[in-house]
């Protein structure tokens, strides 16, 4: 409650032009909106620029942000929007395919080690449609529930459901593809 | 391959993301500096913005005031001025029966309680201007031989101001002139 009431008057104050208290919003929420766009975008170095970018637009149209409502919600609306631009943007001026590192059908027991189950995750996660890849990270990096994933995409509830139903369908049979087990993905 | 069961997938995707968002710290550590760089400009003006957009809507409420209020103020004026004697300015025309020649004897009336004078100029008096009698304060008539229909005509008021009237049929425009079309 009273972390709900210091963003309150952080966004306040941000609101009469004090950009330090903006600068302690960006600290507050700066990990979370960089996972969003890591995950949506792939590329740390895009993410970075991403999350940036979110934060100074936010800031931009702050008076069009209702008070009343959830500001994790919001900021990661604009931050989806800003994903969803770029990833159109590069699919207009770079119509080649993110090549994954990860070799099909490689032994996932030998491959355990952190990193390569990011990039096992990761690739995979890129080879999905946008519109199943957003509402899977919401779910699974955020924690949302259906009804804020839709807030946040700006999506009907039932739209939300589906998605994140047949991207879990497409993500399983894209890891099954590279060879990743149940057994080794529990670990 | 053993296929993976759906709670195992979750767990494998929540943790991995979690966990891969944690990796680049070091892509965080100037964030909060890069954004309010890139902000100070923007935040001086910012504010300056919200002052001159109360500004600009003040100053166009008052505008809008201003510009109701004079609108408001003719309207008044106008309900309130003596109203000035209506131009009655009315044409009827009352024609004959038609003979072999067709040929038919029409008369014009005019209801007009403003003009000195009124002529009737049309198109089978050969455009020469024809006085029309007064025969009561503002009504006006004239007889004259018509032959053949679709004739024109118009009247002309106190000897200049070529005019035609409400009632009469058809108008059409010549040569910057409206004319009207009788139908025998």
């Amino acid at each position: 409650m009273v972390m709900l009431e210091s963003e309150r008057e952080l966004i306040e104050k941000s609101l009469k032009g004090d950009i330090d208290s903006w600068g302690k919003i960006v600290t507050r929420y700066k990990q979370a909106v960089f996972g969003v766009a890591l995950h949506i975008l792939g590329r740390p170095a895009d993410a970075e620029d991403a999350t940036q970018d979110a934060f100074i637009r936010a800031y931009q149209s702050l008076r069009t942000f209702d008070i009343e409502r959830k500001f994790s919600t919001w900021i990661f609306t604009v931050t989806a929007n800003i994903c969803k631009n770029k990833l159109r943007r590069d699919k207009f001026f770079s119509p080649l395919k993110h090549i994954s590192k990860v070799v099909g059908g490689e032994d996932p027991a030998k491959t355990a080690a952190r990193d390569e189950r990011h990039q096992l995750l990761r690739d995979a996660l890129q080879e999905l449609d946008e519109g199943y890849r957003m509402p899977l990270v919401l779910r699974f990096y955020q924690d949302m529930d259906y009804k804020e994933i839709a807030e946040v995409l700006e999506l009907p509830e039932g739209t939300v459901k589906t998605r994140l139903h047949r991207g879990k369908l497409e993500l399983k049979k894209i890891l099954e593809i590279k060879g990743v087990k149940a057994d080794a993905v529990d670990a | 391959m053993q296929s993976m069961h759906e709670d195992v997938l979750d767990r494998f995707i929540s943790a991995t993301l979690k966990d891969e968002a944690q990796v680049h710290p070091d892509r965080l550590v100037h964030m909060e500096a890069k954004v309010l760089d890139a902000l100070k400009p923007t935040a001086r003006t910012i504010t300056r913005p919200t002052m001159s957009f109360r500004w600009g809507l003040a100053t166009a409420g008052a505008l809008a005031c201003l510009l109701v209020g004079v609108a408001l103020g003719v309207v008044i004026n106008q309900m309130m001025r003596k109203p000035e004697a209506v131009r009655v300015a009315v044409a009827s025309h009352k024609c004959g029966p038609v003979y072999d020649n067709s040929v038919s004897q029409c008369e014009f009336f005019v209801f007009d309680d403003k003009a000195e004078s009124i002529q009737l100029v049309a198109s089978f008096t050969g455009w020469a201007p024809m006085a029309l009698t007064k025969t009561q304060p503002g009504v006006w008539t004239g007889t004259f031989s018509v032959q053949g229909s679709g004739q024109r005509y118009a009247f002309l008021i106190d000897g200049q101001n070529w005019q035609i009237y409400k009632g009469c049929p058809k108008a059409f425009e010549f040569m910057g002139r409206q004319e009207c079309v009788l139908n025998l």
